[in-house]
């Protein structure tokens, strides 16, 4: 919110500059965003006197000047259609420097001598646009330092942040307020007289009946008759522009200017269009359409708190007036409502509708009861000055159930307890004191200012005193005095375990959003996905499901760039919806994606691209690492995701655990990436409790040497060599320490639908060197069965 | 004749250190050993030394002469070991690569404050990214009309769902299911209805901090964010703390560091304040310690949170939150 420095003075005396003030604010919890200076620095501009101009020989627009400063004359050539002799102007002289590093030096135009500079506001930085230059009244004195003479025009706006539990400073009295008890000082409200002179007695004209005191829980109103509606004064109209606000007629302004002055949101009801003569405060029904003053005919939310002029709508209340009630140029007399309405109806109503203005977003923060009467006084007051109206006697107030005293139960304690340090009683009562926090000396408590809704529990005390204190003057304690926590933490252990092997196989870790477009991840999904209901965009409505097409989109990226060969991992939640409404099922999931060459082109490695085995490595590895190896990994069923052929799920424990393999055409075509990719994704979450490391127990290294033994087996290609790796490894018994597959080969030598298999073997054992007759048994025994089985043939 | 056998024996030494390289060896073999190298001269003077010394005088020559050749062969050797491999690969050719994999930044820095943090005896805790509404707002003393909700734009899954805005709800889901004393971390990641800028992404990582237990004062709060500055980003950071609001804290603090680029001076990162906001704190509200059953007359503590993105911009001096989340290797290759 914006605040006037200047504005702020006629409440507070300051001493301290509007930067200092600043901080101070900062200091004690009301950040300020921005201190803006309203005139901007020059110098060297003085009050100058227009002597006597004429032509410019040779340009028509231009007028040669002679300026006069009090001391010297001097030679100026003036552009401005306005300028004529005997002016009193602005006068940058040689040397000056005006706002936007602009420096005013001696300079020839057409051909004559020009000794400085005559101003317009916008060229001294007062506007955007000026139309000519500025002429002074008469009775400035020449030679005066302009930017000193202007010094009581100076103000500075103190952008302040008002955090939502300070609704009582969103003004300038309560603001001005908080000012003087942060800086010790007293505050000076508003003084004024009222003359009663209206003829008659508001209560005569206007009566009031709320039917929600809950909703409304205080109603005043008064009646100023006879105004004139027309423009604002000047120092009006320039003190709501400094605040932002942008002035429309004398009586809306003045309301406006008492909501900025003292934050009580007002309403001014042109009197004639309230034809019953009673104001009724009640909630809306069902299907009630209302023409607020915007002109928008809004369908109003149940249960909204109105104003009707018995029963007709002429209001919402605390958020906006109803154009058929609105202060018109005809209108005479005026029905001032100075209203408190609930936090919860404004803050419900102004949601449902959409609607946030001055008014409700004071009301939804809470507003003080104990103010309706004195901000309403203050309006009429204004009326009669600025506007010519007559106050009628008296007033309306509806306050049936008046808001008690606020006190606080607060043992000194507690400051010691939540602070780290204890203080003396005398500092904490003066303290309070100046936020007008009394003592009350019949018992252990503090009486809390009706302004001062937020505070409520000790706790909140606590805060006030050490915001006043200032929160460096508190003490730091390094030594904690609570025990470390049970160092319960292998879930953390567990995932970074999986990622620091991934970056050791030398995947990089990417990191992607979570929402992304319904097209993009429908594919991804078997039950439906898991949307957002209010999405920033239609390419962020729903949350992924799995990890891979970020992976994917991330894929494209780089693939665009140039960088084609991509090693990459990520991390995360995915969503799938929970059936019955609750919490979406929100696993850890990890995916994995390979594409490209397998080495970066270099002149010493090879060529090659990646395939489906450079994922299983990768996925063995990983369960290696964790010495896991009860999983399976099986073809997969036809998926959308990876091709057929290339595609297999793997299982562990319970179920599927996961998939991986080579990613389909179509997939790739959603995300425009160009090349093959293999992708793999598991649900970490799942594998965790089987992954848990398990504890590693050396086993002692063989003494003696293994004997090695290689087989060709030329084998039907459809039988899996897992399948005869198994069954080798069978037959080989406890001497049978390594069987695998060294070698695949296949030739025009061999017939179409079979390759050969080189296997290796080793034989070991753990007491003694085996000698090759014992092992040759166990080797022709391999070689006879297998080619029983498997209808295997050695190869020569 | 004696003290031109010590010379030779001399200028042998001397050459001996010079010779570098196979060919030096061959002129120097020449010089020495040739048939009219300078032992051949010696014996050719021979004749002129008195019969009686010859004999002697000649053993010495010999000896002299066998030493060099030893000398010479052993340097023959010790150069043809040296030069043989040099001249059979280009060793300027560059080196078999390895693929290298790399952490992304912002884990990085996650990793280091979860360091940090397990040093000073901090558990790490976790909790769901899609939470109820009681658990992001309600049970942190945030009601639903509360005005402070609309300090944070939410993203709705449901009329009881949301995305959650902050990492506080582990807090919570902490409390609510163990007893006090409690010392843990939560980071992960959060989601605001923000249209994406350079300072803005809808979806951003946080690490929340808790600690609950009797005794436990806004000293030890300063405390653990001045350790944690200095561990993060060096001994010379200073701290400041702000009061501020939160619903879910009370007394409510905002915390800066010194300018990490400027040091304070005033540039343009901090916008002249010589101090970059970090996150919010507090002593946890009562309201919240009465939501998860704990007495609040007995019971206290404070939490804190800290924005992983934004350290880890700050750290590496990175200016556009959104090129943590584009992936270019060539980004996350630098770190």
């Amino acid at each position: 919110m914006k605040f006037s420095y200047k504005w702020l003075k006629e409440y507070v005396d300051l001493e301290l500059t509007p930067y200092e003030l600043a901080d101070k604010l900062t200091h004690a919890g009301f950040e300020v965003e921005e201190v803006i200076q309203k005139i901007p620095f020059f110098k060297d501009v003085v009050i100058g006197f227009v002597k006597e101009l004429y032509k410019h020989p040779d340009a028509d627009k231009l007028s040669v000047c002679t300026v006069d400063d009090g001391k010297a004359q001097y030679q100026v050539i003036c552009g401005a259609a306005n300028i004529r002799a005997g002016q009193k102007v602005p006068f940058a002289k040689i040397g000056a420097e005006l706002p936007g590093d602009f420096k005013i030096r001696k300079a020839k135009i057409r051909g004559t001598e020009s000794l400085g500079m005559i101003c317009s506001q916008a060229e001294l930085g007062l506007e955007e646009h000026s139309d000519g230059i500025w002429i002074l009244p008469d009775d400035t004195t020449m030679g005066l330092d302009f930017y000193d003479y202007l010094g009581s025009e100076q103000d500075y706006i103190l952008d302040i942040f008002i955090t939502p539990n300070r609704g009582d400073c969103m003004s300038m009295i309560g603001m001005a307020r908080e000012i003087a008890a942060i800086l010790d000082k007293q505050i000076r409200y508003p003084e004024f007289v009222l003359t009663e002179t209206g003829g008659c007695t508001t209560a005569e004209l206007i009566s009031v009946e709320v039917q929600d005191v809950i909703g409304c829980p205080r109603y005043s109103a008064r009646i100023v008759r006879n105004v004139q509606i027309g423009e604002s004064p000047e120092w009006l109209q320039k003190k709501l522009r400094a605040v932002g606000f942008r002035p429309i007629n004398n009586i809306v302004d003045i309301t406006n200017y008492v909501l900025f002055e003292y934050g009580q949101p007002l309403h001014g009801f042109d009197l004639s269009k309230i034809k019953s003569k009673k104001i009724t405060v009640r909630r809306s029904l069902n299907g009630e359409k209302f023409i607020t003053l915007d002109g928008k005919e809004r369908d109003l939310p149940a249960e909204t708190l109105l104003i009707c002029d018995t029963n007709e709508p002429v209001a919402v209340a605390g958020i906006m007036g109803g154009q058929n009630s609105e202060v018109h140029p005809e209108t005479t007399d005026i029905l001032i409502e100075s209203a408190v309405f609930s936090q919860e109806s404004i803050a419900v109503a102004g949601k449902k509708l959409g609607l946030s203005t001055e008014a409700s977003r004071r009301f939804e923060r809470s507003v003080d009861t104990g103010n309706t009467i004195k901000a309403m006084n203050r309006a009429a007051y204004l009326m009669q000055e600025i506007a010519q109206g007559k106050i009628c006697q008296g007033y309306v107030d509806l306050y049936p159930q008046p808001i008690p005293q606020h006190k606080i139960d607060f043992n000194i304690n507690e400051l010691s307890r939540l602070l780290g340090a204890s203080y003396e009683n005398e500092l904490v009562q003066k303290l309070f004191a100046r936020l007008g926090i009394k003592v009350d000396d019949q018992s252990d408590s503090y009486i809390i200012p009706s302004f001062r809704n937020d505070l409520k529990l000790p706790a909140d005390l606590v805060e006030e005193f050490a915001r006043l204190i200032g929160y460096s003057a508190l003490p730091a304690r390094n030594q904690s005095t609570v025990p470390y926590s049970r160092s319960d933490q292998e879930t953390g252990n567990y995932y970074s375990k999986i990622t620091s092997e991934l970056i050791m196989f030398g995947l990089t870790e990417f990191a992607n959003t979570s929402m992304y477009g319904k097209s993009e991840l429908q594919a991804f999904s078997e039950t439906s996905l898991v949307t957002i209901l209010n999405p920033i965009s239609d390419d962020m409505a729903c949350l992924r499901p799995s990890i891979l097409p970020g992976l994917l989109k991330s894929a494209a990226y780089n693939i665009n760039r140039g960088q084609k060969n991509i090693r990459a991992f990520e991390t995360g939640r995915v969503f799938f919806p929970d059936t019955e409404g609750g919490l979406p099922i929100q696993p850890y999931h990890l995916g994995v994606l390979l594409s490209g060459k397998r080495f970066e082109e270099s002149w010493n490695q090879p060529d090659d691209s990646i395939d489906f085995f450079d994922m299983k490595g990768i996925i063995e590895q990983l369960f290696a690492a964790f010495k896991y190896t009860d999983y399976s990994i099986k073809i997969q069923t036809p998926s959308l995701i990876f091709a057929q052929g290339e595609a297999v799920d793997i299982f562990c424990g319970h179920g599927k655990a996961g998939s991986f393999g080579k990613v389909r055409k179509e997939i790739l075509k959603i995300f425009a990436v160009r090349q093959d990719v293999y992708a793999a994704e598991l649900n970490i979450e799942m594998l965790y409790p089987l992954l848990t490391p398990v504890k590693t127990i050396f086993i002692s290294i063989p003494k003696y040497p293994f004997i090695e033994k290689d087989l060709a087996f030329v084998i039907e290609k459809s039988v899996p060599s897992l399948e005869l790796i198994n069954y080798i490894r069978e037959i080989g018994g406890a001497v049978l320490t390594g069987a695998w597959v060294f070698d695949l080969y296949e030739g025009t030598d061999l017939p179409e639908n079979k390759h050969s298999l080189n296997i290796r073997l080793h034989f070991q054992a753990t007491d003694r060197t085996l000698t090759d007759n014992e092992i040759d048994d166990i080797f022709q025994n391999i070689i006879r069965l297998c080619e029983v089985k498997f209808n295997a043939t050695l190869r020569n | 004749m004696l003290e031109q056998i010590a010379e030779i024996k001399n200028l042998f030494n001397k050459s001996l250190q010079e010779i570098k390289t196979l060919p030096d060896l061959e002129t120097e073999k020449i010089r020495f050993l040739g048939r009219k190298g300078l032992i051949a001269t010696l014996f050719e003077t021979l004749g002129d030394v008195p019969q009686d010394s010859r004999p002697v005088i000649g053993q010495q020559i010999n000896a002299l002469k066998k030493e060099i050749e030893i000398h010479f062969s052993e340097l023959k050797n010790k150069l043809n070991l040296l030069t043989a491999g040099l001249q059979s690969v280009d060793i300027t050719l560059p080196g078999r690569a390895l693929p290298v994999g790399k952490r992304h930044p912002l884990h990085q820095v996650a990793d280091q404050i979860k360091a940090i943090f397990s040093s000073m005896g901090f558990e790490i805790a976790d909790g769901p990214e899609v939470e109820t509404d009681y658990y992001n707002f309600e049970a942190l003393n945030m009601p639903r009309t509360h005005p402070a909700r609309d300090m944070q734009d939410t993203l709705y899954i449901s009329d009881n769902l949301v995305l959650r805005t902050h990492t506080s709800p582990v807090q919570i889901r902490v409390m609510e299911s163990r007893k006090p004393p409690i010392r843990i971390i939560a980071p992960g990641r959060v989601f605001r209805r923000d249209t994406p800028d350079a300072s803005h992404s809808p979806f951003f990582h946080q690490s929340e901090g808790l600690v609950v237990g009797e005794d436990v004062t806004f000293a030890d709060l300063k405390g653990v964010i001045e350790s944690f500055a200095a561990q993060m980003l060096g001994r010379e950071i200073k701290v400041r703390f702000r009061p501020s609001f939160f619903p879910f804290t009370e007394p409510s603090v905002e915390y800066d560091f010194n300018c990490v680029f400027c040091k304070g001076k005033g540039c343009r990162v901090c916008k002249n304040t010589g101090w970059l906001e970090i996150s919010g704190a507090g002593m946890v509200h009562p309201n919240v310690l009465k939501n998860v059953g704990y007495d609040p007359g007995k019971i206290s503590g404070y939490a804190f949170g800290m924005g992983i993105d934004r350290l880890a911009m700050l750290k590496f001096n990175i200016n556009d939150i959104r090129i943590l989340f584009e992936n270019d290797l060539r980004f996350i290759n630098q770190f």
